[in-house]
């Protein structure tokens, strides 16, 4: 019991010093990065207006006390508008955020089963041969530019084969069918109207397949490391020895073996997901906060930037934290069979 | 007429019609606002193009202005007042009638600070620019709009033909509010239905339009940030017309009967400064032979993949004051060696390009190692240093630079938008500085402030000439381009031109018949 209190107490400190020291580099980054968005906002420069602009948006005063607003308009849900649009910037980002996370939420699931897959498939078979395949997925899927591999998937499966849209997440023109949830998969399950449905998985079926390989390869490499190691290797033959079948012995033994540090990975690597997700929307068309968020980079567009990456923070700092549970209370069962 | 009428009804009841008459056109950025007088970006003038009008236009594919939803002008001889008499029954699209009262809106709203509709956020940054010689505007009668200006100003009509220029309805600041700058309401053949940010923009056709009816049901502006993606679904069906597509693709496309490209907006140019405050670029030497050793045909060939031609006036074509034959800038990599000789480079001069495509400099990276090699040719080290664009716009802006890549895209074909904007030291302003040159040259301020408040043409383009006279003594930059827009329409898509100031009309196009 203490040895868990002890190891909450820790992740909540962990949780608590990514999002201070990760706010400050936000807060940081934003302002030192060169190009001035509000200087810029002219074609024809006027030094004296931008001063004045920079002023009443309370970017002459003292760090510290920039920092102290940040933080509270942040929470408040004060995010400011867009230089560039006008438009306040916390309705766009919340409105864009359910694409982001349906192709998120694809990529994870769908690259945790093939990273599942190849490796429990490759595993079955005895060849040398065979076992390499995980390593090549797992060597490929972390190197291969995802912006690459978008082009070539609207190039073969949209353009030579034509049967899959070219992006964006619904035909030009109809209306998107968005509703509570911003999902279009969710939404439409919950009007009833699968059609709407199976045409939402349509237009998903390209991004996310690109999204999925980080997500595959990192589960990959991991599991098939798990499964190399002579703890494993003795486990496997105690299990084997008691009778379980091949699919039951991965399905359920070795999985539940490997499943801590799965969750512990995907946890980490969460960032990269989204990063790799801001990269998938652009190449296709994906109105999320991705594509929201580098067009607010190009546009040096100051409150969009700080406040869609703020929330971004917030988001790995927590999904990093639910895995530390996660993996934490996944782990007592798997170390009491070994 | 009556055969008109009658097709008109015929081609509604039809099922295809539906289909048929759906424009989609693609573009790598969304509009950033849909208010004329706030804007600066080519994705929002090119849909308010379809939605609004003003007063006076350029006429289809030229800088000529003609008379719009003013009927005639009137410009007093002493050049201080415009007067416009407005053209009857025309209507906003919220249906309200367009007297002097309404057009006057869209001036007094920039104007006035006090004025409602001057929003706190919005930047009015072309009043200032183009329209600043502006001291009223009156109602003088229900039909009859007059400017009184503070001084003449021989631009003022073609100012009032580019977009800050153009007419909304005052109801839409009652309608709207500050919304008024996502919900345009114009005079024009389309009108505007909704925005999805990042998404789509839909119009719809207006059926009470003044002018002849429009060719479309509906134009969907729709947003593809990827250029080869665009491509795609250009070849694809999915899009009738895109732009911003890479020069060497549009080439392909060129000699495909299914597909029609159009060039246009060239006015613009893209060219190399000088930073004046440089020593070693203040020696009048070094200026001539950097530009003898340029190739600027390799530059178009190879750098814009054809898709602009060579520059060798601060001035696009056509322009008041610039000579219509080539220019003085030839390309004699031996007089430059030769004009060298005795000249000690202790350091490589800095070149300063930056990443994203503009008009001007497709591949802006790509022209600045041609540049390199060139000079390096002629024993000229050089340095190349790449950023992203609004990087590169914040250090030259600052003089922080000593060579470096630019354009400029002009506003309202006249020459004082290029020169004094490029060229005068008003604009040599460190940190804010749009002469990046940091040229300094009174008599050349001089020779631009009495163009711009001659009202005879043949006096300013006389003085312009000067003006171009002195650019050419003293080399502070050197053009390089005139960029030109590429359009891709599908072949069945009729009734488009281009235009000089790159602005896309839709409410002449419409789609051939023969592939129903």
């Amino acid at each position: 019991m203490t040895a868990i209190g002890k190891a909450g107490v820790v992740t909540l400190l962990r949780t608590a010093l990514i999002l201070v020291i990760g706010s400050w580099i936000v807060f940081v980054a934003v302002r030192v990065i060169p190009g001035d968005g509000i200087a810029l906002r002219s074609r024809y420069a006027d030094a004296g207006r931008a001063a004045a602009i920079r002023s009443e948006l309370g970017l002459d005063r003292p760090y510290l006390s920039q920092y102290i607003a940040m933080i509270g308009d942040f929470f408040s849900g004060d995010w400011g508008r867009s230089m560039v649009t006008g438009r306040p910037v916390a309705g766009e980002f919340f409105r864009r955020f359910g694409a982001t996370f349906e192709l998120i939420c694809g990529g994870i699931v769908v690259g945790t089963f093939i990273g599942i897959g190849v490796v429990f498939i490759a595993d079955g078979f005895r060849s040398r041969l065979a076992r390499g395949i995980p390593r090549i997925v797992a060597e490929v899927g972390l190197v291969v530019p995802l912006f690459w591999l978008g082009l070539i998937g609207i190039y073969t499966g949209g353009h030579l084969l034509g049967i899959f849209p070219m992006g964006g997440r619904a035909q030009v023109g109809a209306d998107t069918g968005a509703g509570f949830t911003g999902l279009l998969t969710l939404d439409s399950l919950l009007r009833g109207d699968i059609a709407a449905f199976i045409a939402a998985l349509h237009y998903l079926v390209l991004p996310v397949a690109v999204l999925s390989l980080f997500p595959a390869a990192v589960v990959a490499s991991i599991l098939q490391a798990r499964l190399e190691d002579d703890r494993t290797a003795t486990l496997r033959i105690a299990l084997v020895a008691k009778g379980v079948g091949p699919v039951r012995l991965r399905m359920v033994h070795l999985l539940r073996l490997c499943a801590p540090v799965l969750v512990a990975a995907l946890g980490t690597q969460f960032g990269a997901l989204l990063g790799g997700a801001v990269i998938t929307e652009t190449v296709f068309s994906w109105p999320g906060v991705g594509s929201y968020l580098i067009q607010g980079v190009l546009n040096r567009d100051l409150f969009l930037v700080q406040n869609s990456l703020l929330f971004l923070l917030l988001a790995i700092a927590l999904v990093l934290a639910l895995s530390d549970i996660l993996t934490r209370w996944l782990g007592g069962p798997s170390d009491a069979t070994v | 007429m009556c055969v008109a009428l009658v097709f008109g009804w015929g081609c509604g009841g039809g099922e295809s019609e539906v289909k048929e008459s759906r424009l989609v056109f693609a573009r790598g950025a969304d509009a950033r606002k849909l208010d004329p007088a706030d804007v600066d970006d080519g994705e929002s003038v090119n849909v308010l193009a379809q939605v609004c009008e003003g007063l006076v236009r350029f006429a289809p594919g030229s800088l000529k202005i003609e008379p719009w939803l003013a009927k005639s002008y009137q410009i007093s001889p002493d050049g201080l007042e415009y007067t416009f008499e407005l053209r009857e029954g025309v209507t906003f699209h919220d249906g309200s009638g367009l007297t002097a009262e309404s057009a006057a809106f869209a001036f007094l709203r920039q104007m006035d600070p006090a004025h409602p509709a001057h929003f706190r956020e919005a930047d009015f940054q072309y009043w200032r620019a183009l329209f600043d010689d502006i001291e009223a505007v009156e109602v003088d009668a229900p039909m009859t709009l007059r400017f009184r200006l503070r001084q003449p100003n021989a631009a003022l009509l073609a100012s009032l033909a580019t977009f800050p220029a153009w007419l909304i309805s005052p109801g839409a600041l009652d309608a709207y509010g500050e919304g008024l700058q996502q919900h345009p309401v114009g005079t024009g053949p389309y009108r505007f239905v909704s925005w999805q940010p990042g998404e789509t923009i839909v119009l719809e056709r207006n059926d009470s339009y003044w002018g002849p009816r429009a060719g479309f049901e509906r134009i969907i502006f729709k947003v593809t940030p990827e250029n080869q993606v665009r491509l795609l679904e250009l070849l694809n069906g999915v899009i009738d017309g895109a732009d911003g597509l890479q020069p060497a693709d549009v080439l392909a496309l060129e000699n495909d009967p299914h597909f029609a490209v159009y060039r246009g907006g060239t006015m613009n140019f893209g060219y190399l400064a000088f930073n004046s405050d440089v020593p070693v670029l203040a020696d009048s030497r070094v200026r001539e032979a950097i530009a003898l050793a340029i190739d600027r045909d390799a530059i178009v060939r190879i750098g814009l993949d054809g898709a602009g031609v060579a520059a060798d006036y601060p001035l696009p074509p056509g322009f008041l004051g610039r000579p219509d034959g080539p220019g003085d800038l030839p390309y004699d990599p031996e007089r430059a060696r030769r004009l060298l000789e005795g000249v000690v480079f202790d350091h490589p001069i800095e070149l300063s390009t930056f990443t994203a495509p503009r008009i001007y400099f497709p591949d802006p990276v790509r022209v600045a190692s041609l540049i390199r090699d060139d000079l390096q040719r002629v024993g000229i080290p050089v340095e190349v240093v790449s950023r992203d664009f609004q990087s590169h716009l914040t250090a030259v802006r600052s003089g922080e630079h000593e060579m470096a890549l630019l354009g400029w895209i002009g506003d309202n074909g006249d020459p004082d938008n290029f020169l004094t904007v490029l060229l005068g030291s008003a604009g040599a302003v460190p940190g804010s500085a749009t002469n990046i040159s940091f040229y300094r040259n009174p008599e050349f301020d001089a020779l631009l402030a009495a163009a711009r408040v001659a009202t005879d043409v043949s006096e300013r383009e006389a003085l312009y000439r000067e003006a171009l006279k002195l650019w050419r003594k003293d080399l502070p930059l050197i053009p390089l381009v005139y960029g030109e827009q590429l359009v891709v329409w599908s072949a069945d898509v009729g009734g488009f031109s281009a235009h000089p100031t790159g602005e896309i009309r839709l409410g002449t196009a419409f789609r051939h018949d023969s592939d129903r």
